[in-house]
């Protein structure tokens, strides 16, 4: 027998109330009267609070299109509050996808936002004449594509529904959060069948009580508004309350559905300080955000939010000083909660440990002189996945408490396994750390906060469960129905108990000395996201560049200090800053539109710009690493023999103490007649290569260790099609190898350049857009082989990537962390394994087995294939959203390949790494190392070898000299100084009792301090 | 202004700002061919804002001009 599926055609009782419910919606607003006096201007942000004006001031009427695109507009309305309202509880009314901040007679009132349509007034006013200031900031993407609402209203041009003032009816707005509430409760399969099929029923009873023929026929057409007046309003409004009531007498009082469960519930907005905004747009979302929220806290004093990034509370002191001031009275209530710690939410695969460290310290600055308190979360919700580093770095920065929610919610293979948890560094510390269970945007509904509490992991170990709510991603936080369905949550006992908190509270509470948390000792890795490693390669080479250039600079700040010519700290603390800001979780990833690309991109060139002026210019070349300086490196000379990356110069083998100068550096070592070449068949007095037409090796055999190295090929470069869907710039899937094109060889590998001392070979392939030339470099007398790429690239939906087959039996890749080292499994036995099939590297990584391995170090490259006994370096990409252009064009950048004897310690492959990313240079030095600062360099220089210096700096308070230095290769031991030091934290607090003997376990960063 | 250079230094840039992207493919007399990318790919008021770009080299340049737009959806938008 054939089956028919049957369509039911007629309307089912849940639609019809469905359709009640919104009519409800469209009956809220009692009186309204628009303001017709009302003129607006045209403009563009170009600034922090600078603007273009398109235009003069001109009238806007209802029903007219406005708005453009990346526009503002900024408003000038005059009203008289008419008779029939005053005395009344009054609001300002507008439908509209923009962004306003509303000022009335002078004082901020409130926001409007796709989120919310009014705000109250008449609190905020002391007359009945209103002058209306309001600045819209309008975007074809609303913040936030889950609020259908907003959605319906996208796009660059609006069409102007009109501004009112408005009274309401509080009655049907209570019916109408309850029935928001219970129909999240019928809808939601989280809950039990039976309890919906009641609700179902007795809603539909309730709505009964009202009679919505009269009502509808008290539609304006033009606005879709239902309204009644006199003795009709007034029966229609009996009608709402017996609605109420039978809700209350049936529904709330039911107990015979018992819900289970603990759930916290904390406000907050994600704010991104730059996505499909640029960071100048911030300024206005960050103080439309906090100013709705502080409306809010007004009209429910229990409400609390929290709101992270040190820099936002910054834009907000400088550009909206009387909001700021009112944020402050609200912090010292208790309904305002800074937390997060660190100066941006900034990613947390890319930045280097110093880098996170300065967040943590200008964060903690600012929280501190501001709020005075020190902020004891790190409150970062949407990064990418954490680095194993991270906790040591955030308890050494006084935060004790780690929260991050995408490892639980957009894994793509596995379960994360805790939400409530101890997280255990790289070095063994460990921090308290939430992941919830849910997304940190949620709107506060029964059937998420429900989904929170089944998918919480630990139920019998973690105490509550966190849920955030407040709408996000640019900013808006809470809205009025959360708090109005919070207030009812009591009410249903099939819902999870539920409290309303702040988050510091609910990590004291639940998770601080929890001694039956679970243990998770080993990166947060996100399966999900795994391009953000690479897309927009520039970015990443300059924050690479810059971190080296900053650390570069700070010493030459201790050492002019130390001859009483100390630099401009605060200048030199507010380009750090703008670096920083340049970390943000949406912009190093690459996950955002063009222009903000250019604005970071302009960033780095100011901060390029201030650190060479900083630097200056001697005739000393510098070591500014801690360890005496060996490995060959190119260096700048107009005079020298290659080009590298458009730079003209010449190969060196720096002979260059630690923390030392020297006029000259030696030359590679001659060694005439070393290059022998036959065809594509190479030897050196290390090597013979086996090349192919393409720059590929298929065979490195070490003379010195006799041994081949290469298992398939070398230097394959390999373009895949890239097709990750929607989230194309963040991530890569696990079929990317799936299709490949084929390269043609437009120019065969050719011998282009040889000396005494090294030679070039270089290739060139092309597919139908692109060219990519490789740059083979060898050298006489040294196992590095250097690769140098100089790529036009025009490819779409591509991945490039150079693959590496080693001859190791190994199972491990070893990738620096930038403070120690991490090993990842290279086989796919399990799901953990088959997931992280992509990770983030930092200076280099490593394959090898006992006795050998190979070394594949870059200068600013994160993201690296794992498989076997190959690894893949990520190239480029080149995706399509949320920028088409994304890394079209040239490209300039180099990798080294160091085949080495012993293990990647033995082989000192992190000074290895750190010799190629820290550029030689002659600053303008002091003309002498003041005495007094000499014992202590040597103390530096002596610890070279176990210890790296990964900052030496003036500390905040322009009197001591701060010493930072890593423990990365996983061993223990005790630093030797010639006298006593002060042991400090990131944030420059001491810590202990001076001393001249500091202990360190593996991986540690100890940070100590003398008196300059 | 040549109206070429308005539309690509002036109109694009600010249409950049909103996630999208405007490409002019070419000018024949006061009838411009622009091709929509990004977020414009998929803009449910594509012809509103045409017109407002009518409107502004009306206004700008003092010129009438007329505008056909295409769309070119990245794949995963493609979807009819």
């Amino acid at each position: 027998m054939a089956f028919v599926q049957v369509v039911r055609r007629s309307m089912r009782p849940e639609e019809y109330t469905d359709l009640r419910f919104n009519w409800l919606k469209r009956a809220v607003y009692d009186q309204k009267v628009e303001v017709t006096d009302l003129v607006i201007r045209d403009a563009r942000q170009v600034g922090e609070n600078e603007y273009e004006y398109a235009n003069d001031w001109h009238p806007l009427r209802r029903g007219e299109l406005y708005y453009t695109p990346d526009g503002t507009v900024f408003f000038k309305g005059k009203a008289t509050v008419p008779p029939e309202l005053k005395g009344k509880e009054l609001w300002l009314s507008l439908w509209s996808a923009a962004e306003v901040i509303i000022k009335v007679n002078g004082k901020y009132i409130g926001g409007i936002d796709p989120n919310r349509d009014r705000c109250l007034l008449s609190p905020y006013i002391d007359s009945d004449e209103l002058d209306i200031e309001m600045e819209g900031y309008n975007r074809s993407k609303p913040d936030d594509e889950r609020n259908p609402d907003a959605m319906a209203l996208r796009g660059c041009r609006q069409v102007f529904q009109g501004l009112y003032l408005a009274t309401i009816h509080h009655d049907v707005l209570d019916l109408f959060y309850d029935l928001q509430l219970l129909l999240d409760v019928a809808k939601s399969s989280y809950f039990n069948e039976d309890y919906r099929k009641f609700l179902n029923r007795e809603l539909s009873k309730a709505l009964d009580l009202i009679d919505f023929d009269t009502l509808r026929a008290g539609e304006d057409l033009a606005t879709g508004d239902m309204r009644l007046a006199g003795a009709e309003q007034q029966e229609f409004l009996r009608q709402v309350r017996a609605a109420r009531q039978y809700i209350a007498d049936v529904i709330y009082a039911n107990d015979d559905f018992k819900g289970t469960g603990n759930v916290a519930l904390v406000g907050h907005s994600h704010l991104d300080l730059a996505y499909y905004w640029r960071l100048i747009h911030t300024v206005h979302k960050n103080a439309r955000t906090i100013l709705i929220q502080m409306r809010l806290m007004d009209r429910y004093p229990d409400f609390k939010y929290t709101h992270t990034q040190a820099y936002t509370y910054e834009l907000l002191e400088k550009y909206y000083p009387d909001l700021f001031a009112e944020l402050k009275e609200k912090v010292a209530a208790g309904n305002f909660e800074p937390v997060g710690a660190m100066y941006v939410e900034p990613d947390c695969n890319v930045p280097a440990a110093e880098s996170l460290a300065r967040q943590l310290l200008y964060g903690q600055q600012y929280f501190r002189k501001t709020f005075g308190r020190t902020i004891r979360n790190a409150w970062l919700p949407d990064v990418f996945g954490n680095s194993w580093i991270l906790p040591q770095i955030l308890k050494k920065g006084g935060v004790d408490y780690f929260v991050s929610n995408k490892m639980s919610t957009w894994n793509d293979t596995n379960r994360f396994p805790h939400n409530n948890f101890l997280w255990k560094g790289i070095d063994g510390t460990t921090v308290y750390a939430s992941v919830p269970p849910t997304h940190f945007i949620t709107w506060n509904m029964p059937s998420q906060i429900q989904e929170n509490w089944e998918a919480y992991q630990d139920k019998e170990t973690g105490g509550q469960t966190l849920s955030m709510f407040g709408y996000g991603d640019g900013g808006s936080g809470a809205t009025e129905e959360m708090i109005e369905l919070m207030h009812r949550f009591d009410k249903l006992s099939v819902m999870p108990k539920t409290e309303h908190m702040g988050a510091q509270e609910f990590l004291d509470r639940n998770l601080g000395g929890n001694d039956k948390l679970e243990v998770w000792d080993g990166e947060l890795y996100l399966e999900m996201h795994r391009g953000t490693f690479t897309t927009k390669a520039d970015l990443k080479r300059a924050n690479r560049e810059l971190e080296f250039a900053l650390r570069d600079v700070e010493i030459l700040g201790v050492l002019r200090a130390a001859a009483g010519e100390p630099m401009d700290a605060a200048a030199l603390r507010a380009v750090y800053k703008q670096f920083l800001v340049n970390q943000f979780h949406d912009i190093l990833p690459g996950s955002h539109i063009h222009p903000v690309f250019e604005d970071a991109m302009e960033n780095y060139a100011q901060v390029r710009k201030a650190l060479e002026g900083w630097r200056g210019a001697g005739d000393r070349w510098f070591n500014t690493l801690n360890f005496k300086r060996s490995a060959p490196v190119f260096v700048p000379d107009e005079s020298g023999a290659v080009e590298r990356c458009g730079v003209r110069g010449r190969f060196v083998q720096p002979d260059l103490g630690a923390l030392a100068a020297a006029e000259t550096l030696p030359a590679l070592p001659a060694c005439p007649g070393w290059l022998r070449q036959d065809g594509l068949q190479v030897e050196t007095p290390v090597y013979r290569l086996a090349f192919t037409a393409d720059g590929s090796l298929t065979s490195v055999y070490d003379k010195a260790l006799g041994r081949e190295w290469v298992d398939g090929v070398w230097n394959r470069l390999h373009i895949y099609q890239d097709l990750p869907g929607t989230y194309d710039a963040w991530d890569i899937l696990p079929n990317y190898k799936d299709k490949e094109l084929t390269l043609a060889v437009a120019a065969p590998l050719a011998l282009r350049y040889a000396d005494d001392t090294m030679a070039e070979f270089a290739a060139t392939v092309a597919t139908k857009d692109s060219t990519w030339t490789r740059i083979i470099r060898l050298f006489a007398q040294s196992r590095m082989i250097e690769v140098e790429n100089e790529v036009d690239w025009h490819e779409t939906h591509k991945l490039a990537k150079a693959e590496f087959g080693v001859n190791v039996l190994t199972r491990e890749l070893v990738c620096d962390t930038s403070a120690g080292f991490i090993r990842r499994e290279t086989h796919r036995n399990t799901t953990w394994q088959q997931a992280r099939f992509e990770v983030c590297s930092h200076k280099w990584c490593d394959l090898g087995e006992t006795g050998a391995g190979v070394a594949f170090v870059n200068e600013g490259m994160y993201g690296v294939g794992v498989g076997g006994n190959a690894v893949t370096l990520s190239l480029l990409r080149a995706t399509m959203r949320p920028d088409i252009t994304s890394d079209r064009g040239r490209h300039a950048f180099c990798y080294q390949i160091l085949p080495h004897a012993g293990d990647f310690i033995a082989a000192g492959i992190n000074r290895f790494a750190l010799e190629q990313n820290v550029p030689l240079t002659r600053p303008a030095l002091p003309a002498a190392a003041p005495a007094a600062l000499q014992p202590w360099l040597d103390d530096l220089a002596a610890a070279g070898d176990k210890l790296v210096l990964q900052a030496l700096k003036v500390s905040e308070d322009g009197k001591q000299v701060v010493a930072r230095l890593v423990e990365t290769n996983g061993a223990r031991g005790t630093l030797a100084l010639h006298a006593p030091v002060q042991p400090v934290n990131l944030l420059e607090d001491a810590e202990g009792e001076p001393t001249a003997a500091i202990p360190y376990h593996p991986f540690e960063i100890i940070s100590f301090a003398w008196a300059l | 202004m040549e109206l070429k250079t308005y539309l690509t230094e002036v109109v694009a840039p600010k249409v950049r700002g909103d996630g999208g992207w405007i490409d002019v493919v070419d000018i024949a007399g006061d009838t411009v061919r622009v091709q929509l990318q990004g977020e414009c790919s998929k803009c449910n008021i594509a012809k509103d804002c045409m017109d407002w770009i009518c409107a502004e080299a009306r206004r700008e340049l003092g010129r009438e001009i007329k505008i056909e737009f295409q769309r070119k959806k990245p794949f995963f938008w493609d979807t009819v």
